[in-house]
């Protein structure tokens, strides 16, 4: 492994941190909150120390490997969640670093998971900070590190490969550089457009900036106690749903409209099944939820909501689906492990995963009847890769086998089995809320440290989609280097 | 430059390694995915799955609005009917691999009515370099204009060399027009001379000639003194029939050794001056009975890497003067220069750095209407290509009537294929590509840019 080349970049990222950290910075001074502005400076500094003094390291050979790359993702992303902790620890706000460190992670994976009870209570400078990691977390840390500094080199794909979420990594422009510059120019403009709509419906400025940043990275922190129910405007509610499912739909849909391929974008295969399975997804809750919510129309307003803040793994909640029949919360549970398009800045297992799995199921089982034909499975009327459909065999298997693991681990804080299933699925899925005691009325304070440390690595396999950890953790406890 | 190559090859491969190292967005076109996936895993470009020649995929590559598309696939046909697609969906420009003699005589068909802009002969190249590097010193510098049609010779005019002290016109070879010194370096100074320009020790001259001229030149001015006269070729490839061909137009003893009695056939057929020997080329008898103690050149071209290097290895033990091996898989130039063996030669290597080089051109005449652009004496002067069209200033006006900036000179034309060394009653017609000699401080984008003002129309 080029452990120079590694830690040079890493140097890079906490520099990057830092230079982010800034927003958050100006927003305590402007609100005059100096303990949290004193906080945010001190972790800038030793950011800045520290990764100035990594990105001094000389390296022999600028040459990147794979598992150089996964590496790097991997400890990237433990480091920016280690000092985007500090402020809240240091500043008293969230006085336990293990429950910072949940809530950060929860973040930059753009989970939404919280141990926060009262978001009130929370300086604006922190909860600013706390919303803008999900909105960098969301695209991707190295993807933005990738368009903001002049290291995209012709390796620089085994960096973008591990964070780009989905089964096949695809480019938008040859360059890999130019790919990440246009990913975020759209994911600029798109967060643009929604905070401007948001304000148009009187919600204040701050607000729509913070609830941009969480839906547009399909996040799903709330910024306050009162939630978004508490607007009680169905047009704030409209446009956050309807932004949910957009950030959820691969963002090569987009570069095509952009450049005028509108056919193309509106024949890709994943976007129709993933609008199919979210407005099926929708009717379907909110008829089963009619007992509770009296009419459908209520129901569907809820539903609709509900199904395309968790299906697309953001965690919005405007009402509290707990009280909703057993049938309705069932389905939630299930609604919770779809995940939205690859490419997207949506968690989950992805929609394009779910086709192939379906489509290679039923090949499989035609070829059991006649064991001579020849198929291929077809998306977007093109032959899949063998090497694809069993990557994302491997990526169904590795999920389960962690999602066991996870059961069995929280299993020993003593909830209810629904309750554990659901904290899991949530977390390892990047959805946020869960059912029962981690439901939108509940949080994850109340779970114990030990379960907190296993939700949080969960985030972060489902984040990166669990390969780059697992690679990366072989590697550096030697266990690959045989290979090598 | 937006580039898309079509065909991940050997050649397409180091191609994309050079180009996306200069900065260039590439898009790789293959039918094989797995070729795809290593490309994409080791370069910073956009691959495209899907068949070159058809409209969708290079439609999905981004052909429409691409500047340039290279096609290197194995098949010509597929190559030219890439290329022929492309332009017709709106690439700038287009470089074809052909390899089939057939295509390759056809270039100026290919270029002015198919739209492709450069061919690269892999074989071709193959067999020019080889047959450079037996005419002349290693040190010396050669480039190629016009497909290899016009070769660009910098050499420095060491002591006793012949052409000291002479005047430009006193020269034999240069008064018949065959040969052209386009530019001397003198110091810090370059200068395009005119005929009273007189030559002095330390110099570098730029001379510029049809390769057999060039050959004629040299070795009238001798500066070469172990030019090869009996040259041995083992393997009839491809590239022993084009390099034969230069050879022994050149005044060269040729003498092929191949095992197959129909290739040998057909070779004495297509070689009438060329002994042909049909015997096994890896036995030593049938080498040293042919006479390989009394050749100076030894050329390795059979199929295979090994049998090449451990042949070339052999002749060097027998004293043969200069040695050539041509290798196309294995590279470990480090190593095989300790062998004995002067130089070994890659087709591919020699076909990407064509392509590479037309690109770089391409890249510097950007913008104007330059075709092609090679610069001379460490960038002090170029050489530039322009296509006459209807808008020339002074079709058909006899070169020496024609009112040309100072320091800049016809370097050569090529009509209709043939090229040749303009003298002063050539004229220049529609349709002509010439190549302009000219000071680095002219930039010319035009060719009427060469003329003074003054005498326009």
């Amino acid at each position: 492994m080029n452990y120079a080349m590694i830690f040079q970049t890493l140097g890079y990222g906490m520099v990057v941190e830092a230079g982010l950290m800034l927003f958050s910075l100006f927003i305590s001074l402007f609100h005059r909150e100096f303990d949290g502005a004193i906080a945010i400076g001190i972790t800038i500094a030793s950011l800045l120390a520290v990764g100035f003094a990594l990105s001094r390291i000389r390296t022999k050979s600028r040459q990147f490997y794979a598992r150089d790359g996964f590496a790097v993702v991997t400890l990237l992303w433990l480091i920016f969640a280690a000092f985007g902790a500090l402020p809240f620890v240091i500043s008293g706000a969230i006085p336990n670093y293990v429950d910072a460190y949940f809530e950060i992670m929860s973040g930059f994976t753009t989970t939404g998971a919280s141990i926060i009870l009262d978001l009130d209570a929370i300086p604006r400078g922190l909860m600013f900070w706390r919303c803008m990691t999900q909105w960098v977390g969301g695209m991707g840390v190295l993807v933005f590190m990738l368009a903001v500094l002049p290291m995209s080199n012709d390796s620089s794909m085994h960096l973008m490969r591990a964070e780009v979420p989905g089964p096949t990594k695809g480019k938008l422009v040859p360059r890999m550089r130019s790919t990440a510059v246009t990913l975020y120019l759209i994911y600029v403009a798109m967060s643009i457009i929604q905070v401007i709509l948001l304000c148009a419906g009187k919600m204040p400025l701050y607000e729509a900036i913070t609830y941009t940043f969480n839906t547009a990275s399909t996040g799903g922190f709330f910024v306050t106690n009162s939630a978004i129910a508490g607007y009680d405007s169905i047009y704030i509610e409209v446009v956050i749903t309807v932004f949910m499912l957009l950030f959820g739909v691969n963002f090569y849909c987009y570069y095509l409209i952009l450049t005028g391929k509108w056919k193309r974008a509106f024949a890709n295969e994943e976007v129709i099944w993933y609008f199919g399975i979210a407005i099926g997804m929708m009717i379907l809750i909110a008829v089963t939820a009619i007992p509770k919510e009296g009419s459908f129309w209520k129901a569907l307003r809820y539903s609709s909501f509900t199904v395309s803040s968790l299906m697309t793994t953001t965690g919005f909640s405007i009402n509290d689906y707990n009280l909703w029949p057993q049938v309705s919360r069932s389905l939630i549970i299930f609604v919770c492990l779809l995940g939205g398009c690859a490419g997207s800045t949506a968690g989950g297992p992805k929609t394009s995963r779910l086709i192939i799995m379906w489509k290679s199921l039923l090949r499989e089982l035609r070829l059991m009847i006649r064991p001579r034909s020849v198929e291929q499975v077809r998306m977007d009327a093109k032959p899949m890769e063998e090497d694809t459909i069993r990557g994302t065999v491997y990526f169904m298997i590795a999920h389960m086998f962690i999602l066991a693991i996870s059961y069995f681990l929280v299993a020993f804080d003593n909830l209810c089995p629904e309750d554990t299933v659901s904290a899991v699925i949530s977390c390892l899925n990047n959805v946020g809320p869960g059912i029962g005691v981690v439901g939108p009325a509940g949080s994850y304070a109340s779970l114990s440290y030990f379960s907190k440390v296993v939700l949080t690595l969960d985030m972060l396999l489902g984040r990166l989609e669990i390969f780059p950890i697992l690679l990366s953790a072989m590697a550096l406890t030697k266990r690959i280097r045989s290979y090598h | 430059m937006k580039i898309v190559i079509a065909g991940d090859g050997k050649v397409g491969f180091s191609v994309a390694e050079q180009l996306s190292q200069e900065g260039h967005d590439l898009t790789m076109i293959d039918n094989r995915s797995e070729t795809l996936r290593d490309s994409i895993n080791q370069l910073d470009i956009l691959c495209v799955q899907g068949d070159v020649c058809n409209v969708d995929v290079q439609m999905e590559a981004g052909v429409d609005s691409c500047d340039l598309l290279i096609a290197c696939t194995s098949q010509d046909e597929t190559n030219l009917l890439a290329c022929m697609v492309a332009r017709k969906l709106g690439a700038a420009q287009t470089i074809a691999r052909t390899r089939n003699p057939q295509h390759t005589s056809m270039i100026a068909y290919l270029q002015e009515e198919l739209g492709v802009t450069f061919t690269v002969n892999p074989e071709l190249s193959a067999a020019q370099e080889i047959s450079r590097v037996l005419r002349f010193p290693a040190a010396m510098q050669i480039d190629t204009l016009f497909g290899g049609n016009i070769e660009i010779a910098e050499y420095k005019l060491a002591e006793g060399n012949p052409m000291i002290g002479e005047k430009l016109m006193a020269l034999p070879h240069l008064q018949k027009g065959n040969v052209l010194v386009g530019a001397v370096q003198r110091g810090d100074t370059v200068t395009i001379p005119r005929g009273d320009f007189e030559f002095r020790e330390g110099d570098i001259a730029t001379v510029i000639a049809r390769p057999e001229e060039m050959a004629k030149f040299c070795a009238s001015i001798k500066i070469l003194r172990n030019s090869a006269r009996n040259v041995m070729i083992v393997g009839g490839s491809r590239i022993a029939y084009y390099l034969a061909q230069e050879l022994s137009r050149m005044g060269m003893h040729v003498k092929i050794v191949d095992i197959d009695r129909a290739r040998c056939l057909e070779l004495t057929e297509m070689l009438p001056g060329v002994q042909i020997v049909h015997g096994d080329g890896t036995d030593q008898k049938v080498l040293l009975e042919e006479g390989l103690l009394e050749t100076d050149g030894f050329i390795g071209l059979m199929g295979n890497d090994e049998q090449n290097l451990i042949l070339s290895m052999f002749a060097s033990y027998y004293g043969v003067e200069k040695v050539i091996a041509k290798v196309d898989h294995m590279n470990y130039p480090e190593i095989l220069r300790r062998t004995g063996i002067e130089t070994i030669v890659s087709p591919k290597d020699l076909t990407t750095n064509s392509i590479v080089r037309h690109v770089r051109a391409m890249q510097n005449t950007q913008g104007n209407n330059v075709e092609a652009m090679r610069q001379l004496v460490r960038d002090q002067a170029e050489a530039l290509q322009f296509i006459v069209r209807s808008s020339f200033d002074y079709p058909d006006v006899p070169l020496m009537d024609l009112p040309l900036k100072p320091s800049v000179l016809i370097g050569a034309i090529q009509r209709k294929g043939r090229c040749f060394i303009p003298k002063g009653r050539d004229t220049i017609r529609e349709g002509d590509n010439v190549i302009i000699l000219s000071g680095r401080d002219y930039q010319f984008k035009d060719i009427n840019d060469i003329f003074q003002e003054s005498g326009r129309k």
